[in-house]
């Protein structure tokens, strides 16, 4: 892969145009005016993971309340609902005494297109695989039958962050703090352990893994992000257990210094390109793009939080620098996306040098769409978390607290 | 939930309840009984199709029921066998695998049953029309059936199943070439040579697919071209896969080869093993993977005994040297070098192999002293018994004596092998004390398994040798002063019982019953009336009647204990019945 030619090619494609993505939809329950977004309960409707599948056809929604809601794309581009269940509920564990949360941490679908779509969902400590069934309803309609086909529990001592599909359709991996398991599909019983950062004394414990992906086609290439800033390849192939990692990429240029600096280097996610040739990985201030075959640098970097660095004391205080965003690559692996404060989310080049601020927000007949600028008024408890890109269509969704935003870029302006 | 007569035997199928459902499902033969074949054709089977987008668990009961041969009766003959091909065909298409893979396999049993006349059209063209859906799980199912309708199909059918095969090979999904590459060993045996070579290229586009999981299934796929190849043919199509296989960047994939390697010598024949595999073997014996090292060790014995004695040596020993000292206990464990012994024969193998016997033997690792001593007769055959027993002796005992009681288990369990190879002299000798001291071991399972083993060993070597040597520690564990180990004679006697003619068992087996059954501990009493009613089905009737059935009599009116009275009283009905 020739990177300068990627590059050139992006910049040539893309210009950057504040106004070439438009609001399309707003999903989730209208705000009671009455709730106080403090009192317990009123968290449950918050989005907790956003997924397109394979096609795009359809966009899971997972929620803190164990619910998941399933979109699916009409002719107009617009989604509309096609089924809901519950994926998890909430147990008690009697060997720690702490309540196991039903939120849901992640939502993968499975790879490849099958008349009936299957998706994994997991909370903190169960990974559970569904179906969805059409069927002939009652009144001669079609109905969909969601059904939960396979459980794979008991395998995680510490909360599970990620789940993540093998490209060959039969594996895939779940992620905990410490360690990272290898499972079948169809056996639940068993589970391969094949990453153990557990250090023998946890008192030295000073790492903790936040993210894993698979590469999207080779089936023996996966990478794990850490607390500290690391990102690691694996390579399944190598051996049976995969501590010794393949390579390891790491920033070592920092910016910030001082106290935060630990804190705004966790990477908060982590997955390579659709096309499989780069990673990008996300941490509290930028988000780097690398290339696998570069692992002391990366490819470049994306700023778009530097208006934080002078606000960092008061993130820290409320606990705000503590917050794990996502960030999404386009179809086509040119472009970036990713959330922020007052429901601000970013569409960046990845290659080039263009970055696009928007705001979620439905717009109104009064308000035209705001613009974010740095000397507004930082909102902490608006963000944006979730995101997620169409894989082959220029329609974004954005998961900010209880409510979901489709985004569409408008393709009048496009080259011919 | 059997269907009464009067009852609809329809009903269960439209039941809201799963579980009714599946009941119907499984009681499709006896329906089918009840209601004869037409019936069985008109109203049941339109059931059972409205089944079909029913749980998965009903879903695999019904390919599994379907396959059956008792449903060609069922319908009223093979003529009406296709009726159970259409819902067939559609459970071969369903996402889960399980479901799938059973109907599949019903697919092909009823296959065999269909005339010849009609099977193109009704067998031939369902495959066909799996091999061309638009989705994953049906060309998947297809892939395993091409074998099956192939010899039954036309000329002109078979080349578009060959057709339709390739494709598979070249599917975009890796769930279906994988089919394809698991489903090719079966489809090659059937194939003339034209058509064989025309497959040729997909074997060859499988082995260096991206995915590992579809390459690790080339291997299997060598051993069938290779049987039906020509020297010329071998060296030029198969060898070249093997070759890259067993230096794959995947372990998984140099797994295979390893685990497959004496099937790839067996088809590949002399020529080619002694040139080109042995640096392969050779290389998979030293491979930085433990789990293929692991693999490769397991089979060298296997694959020396199809190599020249002079590679062995020079090539194959070295590495078994290294492997003897290998840092992971399960390569250590699985190392098979008993078996050369019999082709190094007495002095090869004194000369070459005891030093790494008798390492091994010493291992620190349980498992793979036991893994030596469990292969023991290919060398004592050759070596003979005195030579290893000062060695292997020491061995044993210390295995019997190891904490963790599964290890001790382990080697009980080998005894009578042992006592087999090595006769009752060297068995009375030495091991004996092992198997009596046994029977007092602190784990019941332990015990438990003394007592099958003396059993087995008394079947060995006969009655007389049990009455003169175990029926003596009988006495002995008798007068035991912990009740528990007192209780492993009744144990004992129930088990040697088995061996001992009736005669035999009242003259010296039963006395020990009559003992405990009068001793303090109301337990051991319960356990020796449980004994009696065990044994009464193996004495002589007179016996009962004069013996057996006075004592039961006697004791019940004078024991003290309720539970003791219940079992005495259940013997004593037994007995009653031999009258």
């Amino acid at each position: 892969v020739n990177v300068e030619e990627v590059i050139a090619k992006a910049n040539e494609y893309y210009e950057s145009n504040a106004s070439e993505w438009e609001f399309s939809q707003m999903f989730g329950e209208e705000d009671d005016p009455s709730s106080d977004s403090d009192t317990t309960g009123a968290e449950d409707n918050w989005i907790s993971s956003l997924a397109f599948d394979s096609t795009g056809r359809f966009l899971a929604v997972g929620y803190n309340c164990g619910q998941v809601v399933v979109l699916t794309q009409q002719e107009d581009q617009t989604y509309q609902l096609y089924t809901e269940f519950k994926s998890h509920d909430s147990e008690f564990d009697f060997l720690t005494s702490m309540e196991i949360e039903e939120k849901i941490n992640q939502i993968k679908w499975f790879p490849y297109d099958s008349c009936i779509p299957a998706l994994l969902t997991t909370n903190d400590k169960t990974i559970k695989l569904f179906k969805m069934l059409e069927k002939e309803g009652a009144e001669g309609g079609t109905e969909v039958v969601v059904k939960p086909k396979k459980v794979f529990e008991g395998a995680h001592a510490y909360n599970i962050n990620s789940v993540s599909f093998n490209s060959d359709g039969e594996t895939f991996i779940s992620t905990d703090d410490l360690r990272i398991n290898l499972w079948n599909l169809n056996i639940t019983t068993e589970a391969f352990g094949i990453v153990d950062i557990k250090p023998e004394n946890m008192d030295e414990l000073s790492e903790v893994i936040t993210s894993s992906s698979f590469h999207p086609k080779s089936c023996n290439l996966f990478v794990y992000s850490t607390s500290k800033g690391m990102i690691r390849m694996a390579d399944l192939r190598n051996s049976a257990l995969c501590d010794r990692y393949a390579k390891e990429f790491e920033d070592t240029e920092s910016d910030i210094g001082g106290f935060f600096q630990e804190l705004v280097t966790t990477i908060s996610d982590v997955k390579f390109s659709p096309d499989g040739n780069f990673i990008v990985s996300r941490d509290y201030l930028t988000m780097k793009i690398w290339d696998p075959r570069i692992e002391n640098k990366p490819l470049r970097v994306v700023k778009f939080h530097d208006h934080l660095v002078p606000k960092l004391c008061d993130l820290y205080e409320n606990d705000s620098i503590f917050d794990k965003f996502e960030c999404s690559w386009n179809g086509t692996s040119y472009r970036l996306l990713t959330g922020s404060y007052n429901n601000n989310f970013y569409i960046c080049d990845a290659f080039g040098s263009h970055v696009t601020p928007m705001c979620a927000v439905k717009p109104t007949a009064q308000q035209k769409p705001t613009f974010p600028h740095p000397n507004q008024h930082l909102e902490a408890s608006q963000k944006v978390l979730h995101t997620a890109w169409h894989p082959n269509q220029d329609i974004i969704a954005l998961g900010a607290k209880d409510f979901g935003y489709l985004y569409v870029r408008k393709t009048e302006n496009d080259p011919k | 939930m059997l269907p009464k007569k009067g009852d609809s035997p329809k009903e269960g199928a439209t039941s809201e309840d799963a579980s009714v459902r599946l009941t119907f499902v499984k009681n499709l033969s006896k329906t089918a009984e009840t209601v004869g074949p037409d019936r069985f054709r008109d109203e049941i089977i339109p059931e059972v199709k409205a089944l079909l987008d029913d749980d998965d668990d009903i879903l695999l009961a019904l390919a599994d029921e379907l396959g059956k041969d008792e449903y060609e009766t069922y319908l009223g003959g093979a003529q009406h066998n296709h009726l159970l091909l259409s819902i067939l065909e559609s459970l071969a298409k369903v996402e889960e695998t399980g479901v799938r893979d059973k109907a599949v396999a019903s697919l092909s049993k009823i296959s065999h049953r269909i005339p010849q006349e009609s099977c193109e059209q009704h067998f031939v063209e369902l495959v066909l029309r799996l091999s061309e859906s638009d989705w994953f799980s049906p060309r998947s199912s297809a892939c395993g059936l091409i074998s099956v309708a192939y010899p039954r199909a036309s000329p002109a059918s078979q080349t578009k199943l060959l057709l339709s095969f390739k494709r598979s090979c070249e599917d975009p999904t890796p769930i279906v070439r994988r089919s394809a590459a698991t489903a090719l060993k079966k489809i090659v045996p059937l194939l003339d040579k034209a058509s064989l070579l025309q497959l040729v290229e997909s074997f060859k586009a499988l082995s260096v697919d991206d995915q590992d999981s579809v390459r690790l299934l080339s291997i299997e796929n060598c051993v069938a071209f290779a049987e039906k190849l020509s020297e010329e043919e071998k060296n030029s199509v198969v060898k070249p896969v093997v070759l890259a296989c067993g230096s794959d960047k995947s372990w998984r994939v140099r797994y295979m080869v390893a685990s497959c390697f004496t099937q790839l010598v067996d088809s590949l024949g002399r020529q080619i093993t002694q040139t080109d595999l042995v640096p392969v073997f050779v290389k998979l014996l030293k491979d930085t993977e433990a789990e293929v090292r692991t693999a490769a060790s397991s089979k060298v014995s296997g694959v020396s005994k199809l190599l020249q004695k002079d590679t062995v040596i020079k090539d194959i020993l070295p590495c078994a040297r290294a492997l003897a000292t290998d840092d992971s206990s399960a390569v250590r464990a699985s190392l098979d070098v008993m078996g050369l012994a019999p082709l190094f024969g007495k002095d090869g193998t004194n000369e070459h192999l005891l030093e790494l016997f008798l390492q091994l033997l010493k291992d620190e690792t349980p498992e793979v002293r036991l893994n030596i001593i469990g292969k023991l007769s290919e060398v004592t055959q050759v070596l003979g018994l005195d030579q290893l027993s000062q060695h292997l002796l020491p061995a044993i005992m210390e295995l019997a004596e190891d904490r963790q009681w599964r290890v001790r288990s382990s080697i009980l369990e080998y005894i009578p092998l042992l006592a087999d190879q090595l006769g009752a002299e060297f068995f009375n000798e030495k091991l004996s004390v092992l198997c009596v001291s046994c029977l007092n071991d602190c784990v019941f399972s332990i015990r438990e398994s003394a007592t099958v083993i003396l059993k087995r060993i008394a079947a060995v070597f006969g009655v007389a040798w049990a009455k003169q040597y175990v029926v003596p520690k009988i006495v002995e564990q008798s007068k035991h002063r912990n009740y528990l180990y007192r209780t492993i004679t009744l144990t004992m006697v129930s088990s040697l019982a088995d061996v001992f003619p009736s005669s035999e068992i009242q003259s010296d087996l039963l006395p020990f019953v009559y003992t405990l059954a009068t001793d303090p501990i109301p337990n051991i009493r319960i356990n020796a009336a449980k004994t009696l009613n065990q044994l009464i089905p193996k004495l002589e009737t007179s016996y009962v009647l004069s013996d057996i059935i006075p004592f039961l009599t006697d004791k019940l009116l004078t024991d003290k204990d309720r539970d003791v009275l219940y079992f005495a009283n259940v013997a004593l009905q037994n007995a009653r019945k031999k009258q």
